[in-house]
């Protein structure tokens, strides 16, 4: 299996490579990829139905948890085959949609790589290999979003689309973190076996509601919805591929993936059917509005994923038949209206619903495949969507007892709604009067034109033979989701029930709303109304206020000023510290242990503060220095009267330098510039900071006084220094004798220092040096 | 330890090179030295050896990481041929305080005493101040040295007060000792493990300690900018690191809860300005101050997981940084500036360049197959073992902003044309490099293995 996985990579990688020496007529024959990997796929078929399990596992890095672990169960198989079939036809069509595009090899790489990375996703058997695949298939939808890049709608909407199921990703690579943690593998069906761990988990709730903003992104549920739409900008075969037959199901795939591991709780079912109902009827609604084919279609493809993760979230066995088929009857149907919508415009150069009219006689095949695909959406008797809505319908009415009615009831809302934008995609460019300007149009090659023609006669011989898909097909997924029971048997004819007479009514229903429906730009404009508070312009004006906080951010707090970034540093690390010393209690001072007070310290210390008066008030560079020396030499005078003579020598020996090095420096720099403006407010405030810094540190410094410090190193140069090295001074002993090499080094380094200061003197800039 | 022996010779071997004009030499002198230097580091190994009366330890932890410095230099050397010279007639001056940074670097990976790390600290820094001003005649390189070398003296200043408490609570400035001295309730030790933490922070970038970094990157030249992204924030998170790991680990308790939130100033701060830049070098020194924030987060994970989950992401990171910073290099020589319009059209002229670059910025998000997907993965994991579920969630939204950011010089290389542009020369050393960087970040993010088990 990891063969299957990675053909599409190889190919990819092979035109990254190889790219330009393609011909232009042989682009078709890389449909010979998917080709094959479908034809791999229903040979499996048998032994997936009957019950077996394909599992392959390679081990990549042990040590996270991560093996390249494939399984093939019915679940995968449902998927693989949609992804393959549907690929091998998309790839087709796409040779001529694109035909002469300068940029076709950069095309099908990225179509290879969401393959390869789709197929992936739907095989994997760990859950950190799932998310790897889940990432890179958002990275190839963003390249095939921009891949019409000349528009700057259509970068953003890459963009977009990229961030939003980016997120989800990331949030979803968390909860997988996490259960892997709970149960102590990544393994799926290891995972599986172990459900109840996870269940009864105090972060399970946490769990699910990663995962589900993980899925809700990726299908496109409301409120994270409006990527999708926006996502049309990319050419329509990989609208039809991605964004609606298999990327966006990932979603939903990865819903029925973890249901036998985290379905069947309130949380979790409550959700689903809550956002899937919603989005289900929003978008389905929404559909019915818009003028633009492809937006139609795009809203009723939000539509049916909300049908999906609402069938999920019943979770009864009927709600999970009805969720695998509904999975494949979408898929049949909605690529071909999209690939017909796309015939349409790269034939007319418009998709807007209400200037399309009368293609049948200039497009026959093409309105034959739109067709089918429309009464099958409709889910008209003999269809494949016939079967679908009708299992639907056997969910909701099978619910439990007090919700079974509101179920219903929304489920037919949204089927209503989709049988008309079905008819609207399919049936409405192609009747009515042939409008002049398009009198000229004419089919396309056949490649493009087959393609469509194929998958919608799909959708009427599955209808047709229904209880073959069901054996074959239904019943392993459901095997996989693991819902015991008999096989599934899918039936054309159920006889007269409610099901039936519900599907009767929304087929009924959905035909007479499209007939008073006309798709114009007023209503457009009427719903366009209620866009301000649409989760797509509140992400969009939460975003726009995001960059101007950025840049309100950046321009006070970051405004390339040292001052102000030094203010912040000391504010900042004047909290943590006083946070830290509130919470070691209450500070005291002993007045009686300390030594008292003399006049001379009384004096150095007033004349401590009033030299740091002078520094902070001075006028000129060479006050300033005068006063930090002062305020060097008080503090030797403090070493003097503590009995440090030695200290205080050092200390006077190193000020006096720096007086003389910064005297040396003043003499190359520029006049110095005094800011007169500068206001009371920023005084008071560097003050303040100042102040309460200092008292801080103080506040520490009597700290220090309290703890017993340990002696230990005094005492042993105390008592040694005479023994050992015969000298009556410690200091001095300290000095040259225990620590005499330290000495040595210090003056060679005062030397070198010399040296430089000595050098500086000697330099003299030229007069072009000087600035 | 030989290591660090070889890489000081070689700094002053590089100087007397340059005193006797052996222009030439300079490159190949310092290649070897450094492989040199690489293959002695790497004789250590699992030798565990303590020298200077407990002063430095060269445990695996320091070998690893010195190791990553030392090659990740030799990468920006490899890029440097011709690059200097265009700056200054004194290459030697380059190399050497290349060289002696680096040196500073591989003590403060491999420190046992808190006077070695300070020392190592100061000799990483004082290179650096001269290296951000090395074009005299720059405005912006004099304003990024003395912004730098002020706040820089100013954080040292936090670091050596820690220091000093530390010392006054415990009696040693032992690793070993610090952590078995029992006296982590103390308000002195709790005041300087605060201390130590600002000036650290200030090293790494970390907000609201970080104001520096963009201004600093963007007055260094290209080189020096990439050598501080990738070199200096390795050894100042493997410090941080090894310090808090070998003698703070037992206080966790209280101070996790700052770097929680040292954490997430870092991300917002850095990813919400990133956001608004449009000038490529302002986005990575931005882009570097939020992964400062991802590290932080394998910090709060004290344990051993932590030691790799840093060198995953350092590895990753540095990588990455090196092809970025590189291109942008290339791209502002070439179009006059670094502003994201100049890359517009970069793949249709230089599509290796652009491939490098999508797969650096693609390392940089974390996107899968690449080595910056494990560092981040790793990351996260040794986090929320520890509990941090919240933390991750608010790094994840961040990681979103981040994947904003980052696919904007994507879009501007594949999605926007540039009629004008001309093809960018690559010189052999570039090629070499970039060649190298791709490599390593497809070997690494697909067995990621590698990296994953060595500590």
């Amino acid at each position: 299996m990891l063969i299957v996985v990675l053909l599409g990579l190889i190919v990819s990688l092979l035109l990254a490579a190889f790219g330009r020496h393609i011909r232009p007529g042989w682009w078709i024959f890389l449909a010979a990829a998917p080709l094959a990997l479908s034809a791999w796929f229903v040979g499996q078929l048998p032994a997936v139905a009957g019950g077996e399990t394909l599992l392959e596992n390679t081990r990549w890095v042990p040590s996270l948890g991560l093996d390249l672990s494939f399984r093939l169960d019915g679940l995968s198989l449902l998927f693989g085959l949609l992804i393959t079939v549907i690929g091998t036809l998309i790839f087709v069509y796409a040779s001529s949609y694109l035909k002469g595009h300068p940029y076709i090899g950069r095309f099908y790489g990225y179509l290879s790589l969401f393959m390869a990375s789709m197929l992936g996703v739907v095989l994997s058997d760990n859950l950190l290999l799932l998310f790897v695949f889940w990432e890179l298939t958002s990275l190839s939808s963003f390249f095939l979003i921009g891949f019409n890049n000349d528009q700057a709608d259509s970068r953003k909407s890459a963009l977009t689309a990229l961030c939003l199921t980016g997120l989800g990703g990331f949030f979803l690579l968390v909860g997988l973190v996490l259960m892997g943690r709970i149960a102590g593998t990544y393994s799926i069906q290891e995972l599986i076996a172990s459900a109840g761990l996870i269940k009864d988990h105090p972060s399970y709730p946490v769990i699910i509601a990663l995962i589900f903003i993980g899925a809700f992104t990726k299908s496109a549920q409301f409120p994270f919805h409006f990527w999708l739409p926006d996502a049309m900008k990319a050419p329509t075969p990989v609208s039809a591929y991605l964004h609606s037959a298999t990327m966006v199901k990932a979603g939903v795939f990865l819903l029925l993936r973890f249901t036998p591991l985290l379905g069947g709780t309130p949380g979790w079912s409550y959700t689903l059917l809550l956002v899937g109902g919603f989005t289900m009827m929003y978008a389905g609604g929404h559909a019915l509005f818009r003028t633009d084919l492809k937006s139609v279609l795009a809203y009723s493809t939000i539509a049916v994923l909300g049908v999906l993760t609402f069938l999920i979230g019943l979770g009864t066995r009927e709600a999970l038949i009805a969720a695998c088929t509904f999975v494949i009857v979408h898929a049949l149907y909605k690529a071909t209206l999209f690939l017909t919508t796309g015939i349409i415009d790269h034939e007319t150069g418009t998709r807007d619903l209400t200037q399309l009219s009368g293609l049948r006689t200039v497009l026959m095949p093409v309105f034959i495949a739109g067709l089918l695909a429309a009464l099958s959406s409709a889910g008209v008797p003999l269809f494949f969507g016939f079967i679908g809505k009708d299992l639907i319908y056997e969910a909701t009415l099978h619910a439990g007892e007090e919700f079974r009615l509101y179920l219903t009831v929304a489920a037919v809302f949204a089927n209503i709604c989709l049988v008309a934008a079905g008819f609207m995609a399919g049936i409405k460019p192609f009747t009515g009067r042939l409008v002049p300007q398009f009198k000229q149009v004419h089919l396309p090659e056949w490649s493009m034109w087959i393609p469509p023609l194929v998958l919608a006669l799909l959708c009427l011989v599955f209808g047709l033979f229904p209880g073959s898909i069901g054996k074959l097909i239904v019943s392993p997924s459901l095997a996989a989701v693991s819902v015991a029971g008999e096989p599934v048997h899918l039936k054309i004819w159920h006889g007269f029930n409610p099901v039936l007479l519900l599907s009767g009514a929304t087929l009924a229903a959905g035909t007479v709303l499209y007939l008073l429906n006309s798709a114009s730009a007023n209503k457009m404009a009427f719903v366009g109304r209620f866009e301000v508070v649409s989760p797509q312009s509140l992400f969009n004006r939460g975003w726009r206020q995001l960059m101007r906080f950025s840049s309100l951010y950046t321009g006070i707090l970051h405004n390339g000023f040292l001052r102000s970034y030094l203010v912040r540093i000391i504010i900042f690390a004047e909290l943590l510290l006083a946070f830290e010393l509130f919470k070691a209690g209450p500070l005291s001072v002993d007045f009686d242990s300390l030594a008292p007070i003399t006049i001379y310290e009384a004096m150095n210390v007033l004349l401590l503060v009033g030299a740091l008066f002078l520094v902070v008030k001075a006028s000129s560079r060479l006050t300033a220095v005068v006063g930090m020396s002062v305020v060097g030499f008080a503090i030797c005078l403090m070493f003097v009267f503590y009995g440090a003579p030695d200290l205080a020598m050092t200390q006077f020996t190193i000020d006096t330098l720096t007086v003389v090095l910064f005297a040396f420096v003043l003499f190359n720099l520029p006049p110095f510039l005094k800011f007169p403006t500068r206001n009371k407010a920023i005084i008071t405030r560097d003050a303040v900071v100042a102040l309460v810094f200092g008292g801080i540190l103080s506040m520490i410094a009597i700290k220090v006084l309290q703890v017993p410090t340990s002696k230990e190193v005094s005492k042993f140069y105390g008592e040694n220094a005479y023994l050992l090295a015969k000298g009556k001074n410690v200091v001095n002993v300290i000095l040259v004798d225990f620590r005499g090499f330290d000495t040595m080094f210090e003056i060679v380094v005062l030397g070198i220092a010399a040296l430089g200061v000595y050098s500086l003197i000697k330099l003299r800039l030229k007069p072009s040096e000087r600035e | 330890m030989t290591s660090l022996i070889i890489v000081s010779v070689l700094a002053v071997a590089v100087l007397y090179l340059g005193l006797f004009k052996y222009k030439t030499a300079l490159l190949p002198v310092s290649v070897t030295g450094l492989l040199a230097a690489a293959a002695m580091a790497a004789m250590d190994w699992d030798l565990e050896k303590m020298y200077f009366s407990e002063m430095m330890l060269f445990d695996n932890y320091a070998v690893a990481f010195s190791i990553l410095l030392i090659l990740t230099t030799l990468l920006i050397f490899g890029l440097s041929r011709n690059y200097f010279e265009k700056i200054s007639n004194n290459v030697a001056e380059y190399y050497a305080l290349m060289l002696f940074a680096l040196a500073g670097g591989v003590v403060m990976v491999s420190f046992h005493n808190l006077a070695m790390l300070f020392i190592g600290i100061e000799i990483l820094s004082i290179s650096l101040y001269v290296l951000a001003g090395i074009r005299r005649k720059d405005p912006a390189s004099n304003e990024a040295s003395l912004k730098y070398f002020l706040m820089g003296a100013f954080a040292t200043g936090f670091l050596l007060f820690g220091t000093a408490l530390i010392y006054g609570a415990t009696g040693s400035f032992n690793l070993a000792a610090i952590a078995s001295s029992g006296a982590f309730e103390s308000a002195l030790f709790r005041a300087g493990v605060l201390l130590m933490m600002v000036g650290l922070s200030f090293k790494v970038s970390v907000a609201p300690f970080h104001t520096w970094t963009p201004d600093v990157y963007e007055g260094s030249p290209g080189l020096i900018a990439m050598f501080m992204a990738t070199v200096v924030k390795t050894a100042g998170f493997a410090a941080f690191l090894r310090l808090f790991l070998m003698a703070f680990a037992e206080a966790s308790a209280f101070w996790a809860i700052t770097v929680a939130i040292l954490c997430i100033l870092t991300l917002f701060a850095g990813n919400i300005t990133a956001v608004f830049q449009d000038r490529f070098k302002r986005l990575l020194a931005w882009s570097s101050v939020s992964h400062a924030g991802y590290l932080l987060l394998a910090i709060l994970a004290v344990g051993f997981s932590a030691s790799s989950a840093v060198l995953v992401y350092t590895i990753a990171y540095s990588l990455a940084s090196v092809a970025a910073f590189g291109i942008m290099i290339l791209v502002s020589r070439a179009r006059g500036n670094d502003h994201l319009d100049s890359f517009n059209g970069l793949a249709r002229t230089n599509p290796f360049l652009a491939f490098t670059l999508t797969l650096a910025v693609c390392s940089l998000a974390g996107i899968p197959l690449t080595a910056g997907f494990f560092g981040k993965f790793y990351v996260f994991k040794v986090a929320l073992a520890q509990g941090y579920t919240w933390l991750v969630v608010l790094a994840v939204i961040n990681a979103m902003i981040g994947i904003y950011y980052y696919f904007k010089v994507i879009i501007a290389m594949y999605m926007k044309e540039n009629a004008n542009a001309v093809a960018i020369q690559l010189n052999p050393g570039f090629r070499l490099v970039l060649s190298i960087v791709v490599f390593l970040i497809f070997l690494f993010g697909i067995f990621p293995g590698l990296i994953a088990n060595i500590l």
